[in-house]
């Protein structure tokens, strides 16, 4: 499947790869001038600081290797549809519906 | 807002098809978007269509429901005990079994407690080291590639044993759609046709109790929603032998699989059952024996229980 160019994952800017919380709070306090970006803590507990266009969450998740099947999307705080989209100042969190057991 | 790229439309958020409420969750056939509290209802009136197409639960029947803690189960335990609660005479009991696997079933157990507590259940605990001499993890020293098959093997005889020592008329499990599906490639992959072909609700009644699996027709994704929904999702570690297991790479492709081609769990299971209807004759060449060491009903010289304990004993 072929995405369209604001998608792909060269294009999203990350800008944090941070084990846990307070990657926001590093950014806001070294790089003030970067607003606008789209917080994501995936089931790890990894959290990712994106910016990029708009998009459709489940497009996100493709791109990071997640399959939207398996997970449940929370954005600001709310489940979900996968195909609802994010954008500036979102915060999502991923949960796996599966962890085996 | 307007995808910058094709200048269609994508929703920020997405209404209930019933009321204004947002969405949670789009599911079903056709995808339908439901709110928290129309979900809640749509799951719940599944899992009753389902019990009664399938003739799950009767008059007079003690349930026992087998309840790990995890996710799976504390949804059917929730479930159930809403749909009986307007039914007088069949009655609910939960089993958990005590596997004995370090950092693992402790906080599962616990959590089934809880539950149970909180639904005013009778709880009974089986542990695999009052049934069988050793936990879990002492059995799988050396074999650890073998955990989930000897795990399921002894775990379906301790649930039997607990679901008899409760009375119970019925065994109910927490199996999904995504379970049944997954057991069915397995199943495929691994050339296994007689477990393909065996359905264990409709089993020999006489000899065994039957299995009944209301939560089948539903989706995991589902049934994580709505305990996410109603506050009782279960935060609980892994299973530290899930690595050994063909069943998470049979989910992994399953999951991709679903999402570019929606409705394929549906379609093994459907395939499954044409398959077991079709297969009547070959059911019936099985005839069941006695263990010859335990005195339990099998289809060999000797059960599979056995043959698991004599080999850990080597």
């Amino acid at each position: 499947m072929e995405y369209p160019s604001h998608l792909r994952y060269e294009n999203c800017l990350i800008l944090s790869e941070q084990g846990h919380e307070n990657s926001t709070g590093y950014l806001r306090a070294e790089e003030p001038n970067l607003r606008n970006l789209m917080r994501i803590t995936l089931p790890d507990q990894t959290v990712r600081i994106l910016k990029m266009s708009p998009a459709p969450i489940e497009q996100i998740l493709l791109q990071m290797g997640i399959s939207p099947a398996g997970v449940i999307v929370i954005k600001n705080g709310r489940i979900v549809p996968e195909d609802i989209i994010a954008g500036d100042n979102d915060d999502i969190r991923i949960i796996q519906v599966s962890h085996g057991g | 807002m307007e995808d910058n790229m094709s200048g269609t439309h994508l929703p920020e958020i997405e209404s209930c098809v019933f009321c204004d409420e947002p969405a949670v969750i789009r599911t079903g056939d056709p995808k339908t978007p439901f709110c928290a509290d129309h979900f809640c209802s749509y799951v719940e009136k599944r899992v009753l269509e389902n019990v009664n197409q399938h003739r799950m639960i009767s008059a007079g029947d003690r349930i026992a429901v087998g309840l790990s803690g995890g996710k799976d189960s504390t949804a059917l335990i929730l479930l159930l005990h809403g749909i009986l609660s307007t039914w007088q005479d069949v009655s609910l009991t939960a089993i958990t079994i005590d596997e004995g696997i370090a950092g693992y079933r402790d906080d599962t157990i616990h959590a089934a407690e809880q539950l149970t507590k909180f639904l005013g259940l009778e709880h009974r605990i089986i542990s695999f080291s009052d049934m069988f001499g050793k936990d879990l993890d002492a059995m799988l020293v050396g074999r650890e590639n073998q955990s989930c098959t000897v795990c399921g093997v002894l775990r379906r005889k301790a649930l039997s044993h607990a679901a008899g020592l409760a009375g119970a008329t019925k065994l109910a499990t927490g199996h999904n759609l995504d379970d049944e599906a997954q057991s069915v490639l397995m199943n495929v992959l691994r050339g296994d046709l007689p477990r393909l072909i065996q359905d264990t609700s409709s089993g020999d009644q006489e000899y065994f109790i039957p299995r009944i699996k209301p939560l089948s027709s539903l989706p995991e994704k589902d049934i994580a929603i709505y305990l996410l929904v109603r506050k009782f999702f279960p935060s609980l570690p892994e299973c530290p032998y899930t690595r050994f297991a063909l069943r998470s790479e049979v989910r992994s492709i399953l999951d991709d699989l679903e999402y570019h081609q929606p409705g394929v769990k549906n379609r093994l299971i459907r395939v499954r059952d044409e398959i077991r209807a079709r297969s009547t004759a070959i059911k019936r060449e099985g005839k069941l024996r006695i263990c010859a060491i335990c005195g339990d009903f099998c289809s060999g010289e000797i059960c599979k229980v056995c043959k698991i304990i004599s080999t850990g004993n080597q």
